[in-house]
């Protein structure tokens, strides 16, 4: 039978000894960890981008070099073309080199380049 | 002319299926001692001597274990879809094996630099599930099919967290470049401002893998072997393979988003002689297949139930956080990489 006024609770919580920091400095600490790591990111990240900046600025002030340099090159070819026209085609009589099989005066670039 | 574009097509699918080699031949051989590794030291967490016998302190085990596997009858169960049956381990392995083709080993040491290399990662992880899905199906039977059932539905649950993660990596990085990604950790490595992010990608390879404590789909201890019941002999060994390689290349890439990949303090940094970077990587690589080892000899396995609730419930929120608060960071201090 039991005793009277029942049998005692059962004590079914478990006592654990507390060990280790508790949550508020774990996440303290890992917000400082990963706080850092942004910083560091950040540095890192502006750094590329100052990287980029220069790059694009220096193609940009890269350009008119090249155009210039472009528009030699064309001028050459163009003057060699003409040359060839005229070697290949010195024994046709009436041979106008250079002219326009459109009958236009009007300037047209090449289009074909013949690359020497 | 036309022999000598022909020699040189020849010449050059030669020199392509070299550099496969190259890189398949040592990863293979890496796989195969992956799991003598892995039954060494679970013996030692054990405290077992482990497999000693096969060549010195065992290391020839897995060469004996291949022999013996291959030298098996292959069984096939007479009411099974056959061709799906064999294209399902054939297909996994594979796809386990190509993404090695675009993970960078040092600078510009890589089969090919992809400029959307994630994305190439993300999608193979992703068709490697049909392998599971086919094998279990084809095999026609009841436990194959269930087990098949299991591990899809957990590695697709997975696989969004895995991609969640590596989205925030994306974001901090500003490429889906793994080379570029490297180079963006020589500020630091990303484990440091993504440490919970770390802890959830980890916990989402595991599983992707179907590894301790997430292998209820295997269970060995528990159940028959899960999808791959029916498969025996080297069928079975590519499914083996194909495992023990997404361990290796998962601990790679984990190297390679979270800890800088072949980045090494610049006091090592030599570009005379010999390349340390790929010794650097295979290092970073060897502590993350050492943890995968060390959870399986620690934890104990999850329920089913447990292992959906604990990806939809309590890991996706967590990566839905992170997804909104790692680019409000960079918006709002200007630190943006564009």
């Amino acid at each position: 039978m039991p005793p009277s006024g029942g049998f005692q609770q059962i004590r079914y919580k478990r006592n654990l000894p507390f060990r280790g920091p508790s949550g508020v400095v774990i996440l303290a600490g890992v917000t400082a960890f990963c706080g850092y790591g942004f910083y560091r990111i950040g540095l890192g990240n502006l750094e590329k981008r100052e990287l980029q900046r220069e790059k694009a600025w220096s193609r940009i002030h890269l350009v008119p070099l090249l155009l210039a340099e472009g528009d030699r090159d064309a001028y050459r070819r163009q003057h060699a073309a003409l040359e060839r026209e005229k070697e290949i085609m010195k024994d046709v009589p009436g041979w106008e080199a250079g002219k326009d099989v459109y009958h236009n005066p009007r300037y047209r670039p090449a289009d074909s380049i013949v690359v020497l | 002319m036309i022999n000598n574009n022909l020699i040189l097509i020849i010449l050059n699918t030669l020199i392509s299926l070299i550099d496969v080699l190259l890189v398949l031949l040592p990863v293979l051989l890496s796989v195969a001692f992956m799991t003598i590794i892995e039954r060494k030291q679970l013996a030692a967490h054990q405290r077992r001597v482990g497999p000693n016998t096969v060549g010195y302190y065992g290391i020839l085990q897995p060469f004996s274990d291949a022999l013996k596997l291959i030298l098996k009858e292959t069984v096939i169960p007479s009411q099974s879809n056959k061709i799906l049956f064999y294209l399902a381990p054939v297909s996994t392995l594979i796809f386990s094996l190509l993404g090695w083709g675009i993970i960078p080993f040092g600078q510009g040491l890589t089969l090919f630099d992809f400029s959307l290399g994630i994305l190439y990662t993300l999608a193979l992880s992703s068709l490697g599930v049909y392998g599971v899905l086919f094998a279990g199906w084809s095999a026609n039977s009841k436990y194959a099919f269930l087990g098949s059932l299991r591990s899809t539905a957990a590695m697709i649950s997975y696989e969004l967290i895995l991609s969640s993660a590596i989205l925030i990596v994306i974001l901090l990085a500003g490429s889906f470049n793994f080379t570029t990604i490297i180079e963006s950790q020589e500020a630091i490595w990303f484990v440091v401002p993504l440490l919970p992010v770390f802890i959830f990608y980890f916990i989402s390879i595991l599983a992707e893998t179907s590894r301790t404590p997430f292998d209820l789909q295997e269970a060995e201890s528990e159940l028959v072997a899960g999808f791959f019941t029916e498969h025996s002999s080297i069928i079975f060994v590519f499914f083996f393979l194909a495992e023990y390689s997404s361990i290796v290349l998962f601990s790679c890439i984990t190297a390679i988003l979270f800890f800088g990949g072949y980045n090494m303090p610049e006091l090592f940094v030599n570009n005379t002689f010999i390349s340390l970077q790929a010794v650097v990587l295979g290092l970073k690589t060897c502590v993350f297949c050492f943890m995968f080892v060390w959870f399986r000899a620690t934890l104990p396995r999850l329920r089913y139930d447990q292992l959906i609730e604990f990806c939809w419930l309590n890991l996706l929120p967590v990566a839905v956080a992170f997804i909104i608060l790692v680019p409000c960071i960079l918006v709002a201090f200007d630190i943006a990489p564009y």
